[in-house]
């Protein structure tokens, strides 16, 4: 009798280690994502046409250019140092007593690091008008342009393209 | 009862997140250069005295005086052709009298406007053109002659005096 208690006992022992054996258990499970973020340059303009409004002209005869004015908004971001945003214009101005000044103002919200450089003509050569974007984004910045038109300036109208890159310094 | 074991797999994923690198972006700056076409007069009224020269040509010869005081300038940006300046009277002169006018190119050129003067005119109260072939541009500071003739041959002598006139200049599209 004492003998089948024990191999009863002990039958019940490894059932319930089996048991635990089989019994579902916690777990630790280790997924490691690796996140690569590439190289950020990304410069937006708000609008892609932008209209000239001479809202100041003479009443009579003045040696000054006319100036009309427009502006809009752009907005940038780089993870990186050491850029720059160039603006050029894609054809000469056929009209030589007409010329464009631009100036791209960092005023808008974000961080980071980013100088504007002021008024600057527009030419076919690309001209510097923010530097030192580090690690930098801003959005809704003014773009500010006047159009110079000089006496004797004979187009009535047109339209001049802008190309505005985020560049490496 | 078999023992079920579960292998875990030590997974590594890789994401990478794409995100357009756009750096580059254009833009069209549109234009419509106002149309201006200004004058102005520089000086105030003018005095023609023709007393000295009668004076000097003994009161029986026609004579005549000038003045070239005066200065004008114009100004036109935008336009499409040639523009012109006439000169208009405000009532014809007395009988035996003539205001003429001289509108010389002679000043400050800026741009192109190439203008033509049509030497000197004898005003009346037809419109008469004084400089034509006006392009875009400005000329500033330019001479402007009055020349008022009197003969006593033909002249109302009982007149001791010519009442003022006013001279129209307009400045339009040719």
């Amino acid at each position: 009798m004492k003998k089948k208690c024990g191999r009863l006992l002990l039958f019940l022992l490894m059932v319930f280690m089996v048991s635990l054996e089989a019994a579902p258990k916690d777990r630790e499970v280790t997924h490691t994502i690796t996140i690569s973020v590439p190289s950020l340059a990304i410069l937006r303009l708000e609008f892609p046409t932008v209209l000239m409004e001479f809202n100041t002209l003479p009443t009579e005869p003045v040696d000054e250019d006319i100036i009309g004015e427009g502006d809009t908004t752009f907005s940038f971001v780089s993870n990186e140092s050491n850029k720059k945003i160039v603006a050029s214009i894609a054809q000469p101005i056929q009209d030589s007593y007409i010329y464009l000044e631009a100036a791209f103002t960092v005023d808008g919200q974000g961080q980071g690091e980013a100088t504007s450089l002021g008024w600057h003509t527009i030419s076919t050569t690309p001209v510097t008008l923010v530097d030192d974007i580090s690690q930098a984004y801003y959005k809704n910045n003014t773009i500010q342009y006047r159009l110079h038109v000089g006496l004797g300036a004979t187009a009535l109208q047109g339209d001049i393209e802008m190309n505005i890159e985020l560049v490496d310094q | 009862m078999k023992v079920m074991k579960k292998i875990v797999t030590l997974a590594s994923v890789g994401f990478v997140i794409i995100i357009s690198t756009l750096y580059a972006e254009t833009q069209t700056i549109n234009f419509t250069i106002p149309q201006l076409l200004l004058f102005t007069i520089e000086g105030g009224s003018v005095t023609l005295d023709i007393s000295s020269e009668l004076d000097i040509a003994g009161g029986g010869s026609a004579v005549s005086v000038s003045d070239d005081t005066t200065n004008y300038n114009f100004f036109l940006m935008g336009q499409p052709g040639t523009a012109k300046i006439t000169a208009e009277l405000s009532a014809n002169m007395p009988v035996g009298t003539t205001l003429s006018a001289t509108m010389d190119t002679d000043g400050t050129v800026k741009g192109s406007p190439s203008p033509s003067s049509q030497g000197e005119k004898i005003l009346s109260i037809t419109p008469l053109n004084l400089v034509t072939s006006i392009n875009n541009g400005a000329v500033f500071a330019s001479t402007l002659t009055y020349q008022f003739g009197y003969d006593p041959a033909t002249a109302d002598l009982s007149a001791t005096s010519i009442p003022s006139v006013i001279v129209t200049y307009t400045i339009s599209a040719e």
